[in-house]
């Protein structure tokens, strides 16, 4: 076969792979929200909706749900400026899955006799790529609240725009660390550096992890961040006037971003695909397979950035909501000095 | 060829873009209008192989400087009704004048070159540009770099002293 053919086949096959994982992660994350939500309040929670005689937990809640997002009534304000009202809940999804698509889901595959890296693009500036990406978000949200002419939805919008470009910086400064000890910005590299597991990230950057962590919940608009749609304030923020499927873009851009932020932090602080105690090395040479090895590394990977979306899960749901002035403060006052400082010792550190 | 294609797409949408970045009426549709056409940009420098341009691009003036601008104008919020002022006939006539004086030179300067590869403009690829670029930023121009983020923090810190009110206001 011819390998240009090749190459565009299995580049088209990791996109359906990515895109179904995007697009199958709100229904499930939402029935998780809600019943986690519930269990942690003493309530009952979604728990009717199933096939037939079988509940199954009321896993098909979210599928019920769906249904009525799609099918429900559109209604366009009458003052909106409507190319970008329609345009503004694409813009905030496109940055979203595009980033998805420079995350290292794991080693390469051999399929007949070519090596297949689980990575859809390999881009040597890296992580960079997605930070820069995702920070495209921004601009959906806030067309999203000038486009629908309302005040609420307005103030919500900037409350986030300004929300994200404050804590883009402590989160970029706080991946230097990371940049300096693995000399690399590619993810690839960054997790095979990480073989030994008490070399992970977090072992060695535990400062930087702290202030990713942070960051990652405000970058995202999530408790105890959510300042933009802080529903006692401002009703919903910036989509207060978007319903039926535009609402629903915008749901997905939100946890796909949750998705690559968590895949990120894995990735950079907890090794990637590397299983615990046991390099991707020797994992090979126990199975004798590298398929097999990598697959374990994937679904690896899967576990533990499961475990950051349940975290954001279990954060909204114990966190009360900070105030916008406590928020600012904490960005500029607390994280970008402890930033800093940090990227000076790991430095002085690394030299010595 | 397939380069080439990517190029012109990318240049045809850039010129449609910046057009419509001076001429549309409302200044938010300008700036969202102004966001593509940086992030195209980016997507110029991606193709010649300078990756980390492109990235820096996108963060720093899509993502981050253009923010601000948005900001600004939704706070403001000026007033959209901008008035022709002038003669229009008067301005057709210049407007036509400049653009056949601009195709001209234009074509007199392109009858000179040679078509241009990606080879002419750079001169040679680096697989790791990244890479060479922290090499030449920290070790053959380490001064005039410190020396140029010198000069940003000085513009921030009088930035700040010429905004900042002369008054008595302590809870700030």
């Amino acid at each position: 076969m011819d390998l240009f053919y090749f190459e565009l086949m299995a580049a088209v096959v990791k996109m359906c792979v990515i895109l179904a994982m995007a697009l199958q992660l709100p229904p499930i994350m939402v029935w998780i929200e809600r019943r986690a939500g519930a269990f942690m309040q003493r309530r009952k929670g979604p728990n009717r909706v199933g096939l037939f005689k079988w509940r199954l937990w009321g896993l098909l809640q979210s599928l019920v749900d769906t249904i009525k997002l799609i099918f429900k009534e559109e209604s366009v304000p009458e003052d909106a400026d409507k190319v970008f009202f329609h345009l503004a809940p694409v813009l905030s999804l496109i940055p979203a899955l595009l980033a998805l698509s420079a995350l290292s889901f794991g080693n390469y595959i051999i399929l007949f006799d070519h090596e297949i890296p689980l990575q859809l693009i390999n881009l040597n500036v890296g992580f960079l790529f997605i930070l820069g990406i995702s920070g495209m978000g921004i601009y959906g949200i806030v067309l999203a609240g000038w486009a629908s002419s309302n005040k609420f939805s307005l103030l919500g919008s900037l409350r986030a725009s300004a929300q994200m470009v404050s804590y883009e910086i402590p989160m970029g400064l706080s991946l230097i660390p990371i940049v300096l000890i693995y000399n690399s910005l590619e993810l690839g590299s960054i997790v095979e550096a990480q073989a030994n597991t008490w070399q992970w990230g977090i072992f060695l950057a535990p400062i930087s992890f702290f202030i990713f962590l942070i960051t990652m919940f405000a970058e995202t608009n999530r408790a105890p961040f959510d300042l933009a749609e802080s529903e006692s304030e401002l009703i919903a923020g910036f989509h207060t006037e978007f319903g039926s499927s535009k609402f629903a873009l915008f749901y997905l851009a939100e946890y796909v971003n949750m998705f690559t932020l968590a895949t990120l932090c894995s990735i950079l602080f907890f090794g990637g695909w590397q299983v615990p105690f046991i390099p991707h090395l020797k994992l090979i040479e126990l199975l004798g397979s590298h398929n097999l090895a990598s697959f374990i590394g994937f679904v690896t990977l899967l576990l533990k950035s499961a475990f950051f979306m349940w975290l954001y899960v279990w954060v909204r749901w114990t966190l009360p909501r900070f105030r916008y002035d406590q928020l600012m403060k904490l960005g500029w006052k607390f994280l970008i000095p402890l930033s800093l400082g940090n990227v000076f010792v790991t430095s002085l550190i690394l030299m010595m | 060829m397939g380069e080439a294609i990517s190029f012109y797409f990318l240049a045809s949408i850039l010129t449609v873009l910046s057009i419509a970045v001076v001429t549309v009426q409302k200044p938010v549709v300008a700036v969202a209008l102004l966001v593509f056409n940086l992030f195209f940009l980016a997507g110029v420098y991606a193709l010649l192989g300078a990756h980390f341009i492109a990235v820096i691009q996108v963060i720093i003036y899509a993502g981050a400087i253009l923010v601000l601008f948005m900001f600004v104008i939704m706070i403001l919020n000026p007033d959209m009704d901008l008035k022709e002022t002038g003669d229009k006939g008067k301005k057709f006539i210049l407007f036509s004048a400049v653009s056949v004086g601009f195709l001209f030179f234009s074509f007199k300067m392109f009858e000179q070159m040679a078509p241009l590869t990606k080879e002419d403009i750079v001169s040679e690829i680096l697989e790791d540009n990244t890479y060479e670029i922290g090499l030449q930023l920290f070790e053959d121009y380490i001064w005039p770099f410190e020396l140029a983020s010198l000069l940003i923090l000085l513009g921030i810190v009088s930035a700040i002293l010429i905004s900042r009110k002369p008054s008595q206001n302590k809870s700030v």
